[in-house]
């Protein structure tokens, strides 16, 4: 069931500029896309998914840049960067420009739907307007045509009577409605990818159930590959192929999502499904995950996840987890090797062969000393 | 969105109260230097009255008079030249025929033009500062209440605001010089209109604000906790709404003393021998033949006093607003 | 260590509140102008009675303009309700003014949902919790301060925070200084409005255990809302459904979940993923939006969408209480069976909320005709007199006349039925002593009836 890989993004790096320090939001990120798939961002507010994603759309502003990684759609570089002879990192000549990207990849090919509809939609025009703007934009259609393009994913998307409706504002429609409205807007200019950021999150759990309906049947039909950013674990496991878990800038886990929940290896995701009530079942008692998130400005060190981590060691402080492969790894080396079931990977030097398992245990769970990268001598 | 939230332990420099505010202001040049001309001229007014020998350039030649007991008796009559010989309508020390002795001039009666305008500083910016003291109270009051209890409440105040919003300033001023004194124009009576003229707009800058402080969930948990409404409208309403009457207060300042000098000008506020600017630019427009300088002095002394204001108010609108970070 | 006010002792498990027949509506345009004109109400909640038993957590679920929110606030009066009583400790609140009420709130307190809000940013953490107690003239300057302390302890924070601002601390940390806020005045009832919905999964569970412990520690009775059924999953004693300001089911937890009764409850679970890549079971869907609050339908609010909608003529309905425009068709009997039925009114949805196109189709009825019978009545289709009705529906959709022929199905198959002539409210004798209400005249045979 191997489809064509058409997004890779390697060792991504997004940091932001401000007056309290470098926040590394995106630190080093390594995922991909494959056609007709719905990949899941999994993580928590200040993990960096909404970061990781508009990156790769080359939306982030100051004081925010790019400044490490590769990014390639299909066969165009988004980003790219080659090391001069002084150690700095420069923009490669293929990468693409912003008009560049604007012409040939914003909207036609990946587009982008955010959470709160209301933002997204300008309320001084109609929906209608604003849906055939999309399609004029990023297709050969113009006038009566895109108007009934846009009439037609209107109602695609389970808008009822869309030629009535095609001329009212979004006030005028239910969280919902507007929702599907920026679906609308997606769709209609038949892009091979969709990143949505948390488009359910403001919306009813029975409105969510239909909108998650829709994007499968949509998917179905057009073959849409999806990025799908969620805190929702419900939802990861309801509509996602594989999923990506992200801590504090990182990718800690990835991997087909049944291995996720039923063979999951990182103690990060371990404990925040172990954390989540469910509502098939009563829960007597959540295990919370102690401690909060730190600061991106200074991240911990080597393994971000060590303040909070359960089974940390002193190797976590000390060692830089990579990933290594967790699926059926025949040969247990932790290596990916051809013809392995090497999907499933994850950051944990539990996993690895690097001396976790003759380091002595961490004390204190909760809000360790944070040891800050590039601290001690 | 990758922004630090909290984190306990930071460290970090508050982001409420006037401390930061004027960390803030501090950052910015350009509000630095109205606060300067701001405390310039407050100092020159307050100042220019404790010590009547301060120098014989500032206050040579001054003649005495007073206004309530807070503007002081000067003399110094060594300087006093004998009656008949006043130097009248003096140019100032760079034009043909004037002295470092009286380097602004002198004005119709032989005074130091100079010290005249010092002086006027004091007037100007007490009677800006509590006209608009007196707006900003009064309008405050009756914005934040409106704002707060809505209804027929609001509708009542609003009007009753919309009413004074309605009389200029001038018509209140003479309203109070006819029917409180019978018609004797007095400063206080300046003060007093433009004071009250002023109290609508405060109310509606407060009463827009507290419209959305009101529904604030700290404000609904103040209630449901069974604190009382006046408890409510001090302790939560009022300090979150103030920032904005705060900036329009000091460009009101401005705005104030301009008035005042422009009710003066038509001698309804400062009355003579008082030195006030407005009142010293209408007696100088009538002798632009025999002394052209005499109208440029107050007017520069207006002109700076409110940009000073303007500046600050400027500078202090951006330091409050939690958006811009200097 | 119990509130100021006279100590009825109310027993664990005893009824503190009592809410009867209470409604509150809002008018929808503000206004004096408005008011005269006579513009419709929004009718928040409609009706509501149930009872609050001392110590436990009562959830208020629903979605969004359900009503849970105003439910709450009323019950602590923040709105004066419209109709009804709610007797707290025996008093019947609704006869108190504003100012009787004042030293009531000592008891009754309240935990927000947004924990950015919910903190005046301009006092002190230590203030915020200490408000309360002085508004109710609580302990002295001192006391206030060291029960402050000790409160900002309970709650996981440290004492040293009193100094804090609300800007310095983190989402979760803020809604525990919310629940300190709460607890100082050591109330009988907290009203928590969706506590957790605004912070991180991690960070929920955090509060959500410190609001537990708190609860066996200081014995107060929760009154919670949350539109997340598997937060109520986890806290709740018993759990109330709204839809559209009334209360469609109000059951044990357990009961609830397991054995979900009312249409909407069911549907409502079963719309909510779960977090499980292998859980079997269809996700079930629930189709249509909420009607508008300002207009509501007759009898069963959710009868609109409703998938066990009963059949007109399965009960006897009298003529004054159906609408008028259904009055003719009424008292009628159609005999559908379930498939049949089923795909009727799956009909006269679609044609309600247009939910489909007749682009392709001929003019003609007959080949409307065939279509409907197509996409709506294969395996199925009625014959007699709702063959009659649907043709004549065919009709005027071929003419583009689809209001028409909205209402004409309406007013055939929907209107007439129970659930639409008369609003259900039934209490149910469960095996294991409680009680259940569901709001749905499927149960109408089961038990105690106590419509009105």
């Amino acid at each position: 069931m191997s489809n064509e890989t058409i997004l890779e993004v390697d060792g991504l790096k997004t940091h932001f500029y401000t007056e309290q320090g470098v926040v590394r939001a995106v630190d080093g990120v390594s995922f991909d896309v494959r056609e007709r798939e719905i990949v899941g961002i999994v993580g928590e507010s200040g993990a960096g998914k909404s970061v990781a994603t508009t990156s790769i759309l080359r939306l982030i502003e100051e004081p925010g840049q790019i400044v490490d990684g590769e990014i390639t759609y299909r066969d165009l570089t988004i980003v790219g960067f080659e090391e001069q002879d002084d150690g700095t990192l420069t923009p490669r000549e293929a990468m693409l420009s912003n008009r560049e990207m604007r012409d040939q990849v914003r909207g036609n090919e990946i587009a982008i739907i955010f959470q709160d509809p209301m933002e997204s939609l300008n309320p001084v025009y109609s929906v209608g307007h604003q849906v055939t703007e999309f399609i004029e934009l990023n297709r050969e259609l113009s006038g009566g045509d895109a108007r009934q393009e846009a009439i037609d994913m209107l109602r695609e998307v389970g808008i009822p009577e869309p030629e009535n409706r095609f001329d009212d504002y979004p006030h005028e429609f239910s969280g919902g409605m507007r929702q599907r409205v920026l679906i609308a807007m997606a769709l209609g200019c038949r892009p091979t990818l969709i990143i949505a950021d948390e488009p359910t999150t403001a919306l009813d759990v029975t409105v969510e159930g239909q909108i998650l309906d829709l994007v499968k049947d949509l998917q179905t039909k057009y073959g849409t590959s999806f990025i799908w950013v969620t805190h929702d674990m419900g939802i990861v496991a309801e509509i996602c192929d594989r999923v990506n878990v992200m801590y504090l800038g990182e990718i800690v886990e990835q991997g087909p999502v049944d291995d996720i929940f039923h063979d999951t290896k990182h103690p990060y995701t371990q404990k925040l499904l172990e954390s989540i009530p469910r509502p098939d079942r009563t829960v007597t008692e959540l295990d919370p995950i102690a401690g909060t998130m730190p600061s991106a400005i200074n991240p911990p060190r080597a393994c971000r996840f060590h303040t909070r981590c359960p089974d940390a060691r002193v190797a976590c402080t000390e060692v830089e987890p990579r990933f290594v492969a967790v699926g059926n790894d025949a040969d247990g080396d932790g290596d990916e090797h051809e013809g392995e079931h090497n999907d499933h990977r994850t950051a944990c030097i539990k996993y690895d062969d690097v001396g976790y398992w003759d380091s002595v245990p961490l004390e204190k769970v909760g809000d360790r000393d944070i040891q800050y990268v590039g601290d001690r001598s | 969105m990758a922004t630090t939230e909290g984190q306990l332990g930071d460290g970090e420099e508050p982001q409420v109260g006037w401390r930061h505010t004027l960390a803030q202001v501090r950052n910015d040049p350009t509000a630095r230097f109205g606060l300067y001309i701001i405390a310039i001229a407050t100092s020159v007014a307050i100042f220019s009255a404790v010590d009547a020998n301060l120098s014989r350039l500032t206050l040579g030649a001054y003649h005495d008079y007073t206004i309530g007991e807070w503007l002081p008796v000067l003399e110094n009559p060594e300087t006093l030249p004998p009656p008949g010989e006043m130097q009248t309508y003096q140019p100032p020390v760079f034009a043909e025929g004037g002295s470092w002795d009286n380097p602004l001039g002198t004005d119709q009666s032989g005074r130091d033009y100079l010290s005249r305008i010092i002086y006027g500083a004091r007037i100007s910016m007490a009677v800006g500062f509590f006209a608009t003291f007196l707006g900003l109270t009064g309008g405050v009051a009756i914005g934040a209440v409106a704002g707060y209890y809505g209804g027929w409440i609001d509708d009542v105040l609003m009007r009753f605001v919309e009413i004074i919003y309605s009389i200029p300033a001038l018509v209140l001023v003479i309203v109070f010089t006819v029917f409180v004194s019978g018609g004797n124009p007095d400063v206080i009576y300046a003060i007093l209109g433009v004071g009250i003229a002023t109290v609508p707009v405060f109310s509606r800058i407060i009463r827009s604000r507290v419209l959305s402080v009101r529904e604030m969930d700290y404000v609904e948990a103040a209630r449901a906790a069974g604190v009382t409404d006046r408890n409510i409208i001090r302790r939560h309403i009022i300090p979150n709404s103030f920032a904005p009457v705060l900036v329009y207060a000091t460009l009101q300042i401005g705005f104030a003393i301009l008035i005042v000098a422009g009710l003066s000008f038509l001698g309804y506020g400062a009355q003579p021998p008082t030195p006030d600017w407005g009142q010293m630019l209408n007696h100088a427009h009538g002798q632009m033949h025999v002394n052209p300088w005499m109208s440029i002095w107050p007017g520069v002394a207006i002109l700076l006093t409110i940009m000073g204001f303007n500046l600050f108010g400027d500078g202090l609108q951006d330091a409050l607003d939690p958006r811009i970070d200097n | 260590m119990s509130g100021g006010t006279a100590d009825e002792g109310v027993a664990t498990g005893e009824t503190l509140m009592e809410v009867d027949g209470m409604s509150k509506y809002f008018q929808s345009e503000g206004g004096f102008l408005a008011s005269l004109r006579g513009a419709a109400d929004v009718k928040a909640v409609d009706d509501v009675t149930f009872d609050i038993k001392k110590g436990e957590t009562l959830a208020l679920v629903g979605e969004s303009g359900c009503g849970k929110s105003t439910l709450a606030r009323t019950i602590l009066q923040l709105h004066r309700p419209t109709e009804g009583s709610i007797r707290f400790k025996g008093t019947d609140l609704t006869d108190l003014s504003s100012r009787e009420i004042r030293p009531l709130r000592q008891d009754m307190q309240m935990v927000f949902q947004d924990p950015h809000s919910s903190l005046n940013p301009r006092l002190k953490v230590g203030q915020i919790i200490e408000e309360p107690m002085k508004a109710h003239d609580m302990y002295d300057a001192a006391g206030r301060r060291e029960r402050a302390e000790k409160l900002l302890e309970s709650v996981g924070l440290e004492a040293a925070h009193y100094h804090r601002y609300p800007h310095e601390f983190s989402g979760g940390q803020r809604q525990r200084v919310n629940l300190a806020r709460a607890f100082s005045t050591d109330p009988e009832i907290i009203m928590c409005d969706e506590p957790t919905s605004a912070l991180d999964v991690s960070v929920q569970a955090q509060v959500l255990n410190v609001m537990k412990r708190l609860q066996d520690e200081f014995g107060v009775t929760y009154l919670f809302i949350s539109h997340d059924m598997s937060v109520v999953r986890y806290v709740a004693d018993r759990v109330a459904v709204m839809y559209l300001g009334h209360v469609a089911e109000l059951a044990e937890k357990e009961a609830l979940f397991e054995n979900p009764k009312h249409p909407y409850t069911r549907a409502l679970l079963d719309s909510i993923p779960v977090p499980d890549p292998r859980s079997t079971g269809e996700r079930g869907t629930l189709a249509g939006d909420v009607p508008s609050p300002t207009n509501p339908p007759s009898g069963c609010r959710f009868r609109t969408r409703c998938p066990k909608l009963i059949q007109p003529g399965t009960y006897d309905v009298t003529r004054e209480e159906l609408a008028d425009d259904a009055a003719g068709a009424a008292l009628q009997s159609y005999d559908l069976d379930e498939p049949t039925w089923r795909n009727v009114i799956g009909f006269v949805r679609a044609v309600d909320r247009r939910s489909f196109t007749l682009e392709n189709v001929e003019d003609s009825p007959d080949a409307v005709r065939a279509f409907l019978d197509e996409r709506f009545f294969a395996g199925s289709t009625p014959s007699g007199e709702p063959a009659d009705v649907i043709d004549d529906a065919a009709r005027l959709l071929a003419e583009e006349r689809w209001d028409e022929a909205a209402d004409h199905l309406r007013t055939t198959f929907e209107e007439p039925s129970i659930c639409a002539a008369r609003r259900p409210a039934y209490v149910l004798e469960e095996d294991v002593e409680e009680e259940r209400f569901v709001a749905c005249h499927l149960y109408r045979d089961s038990e105690t009836d106590s419509s009105h």
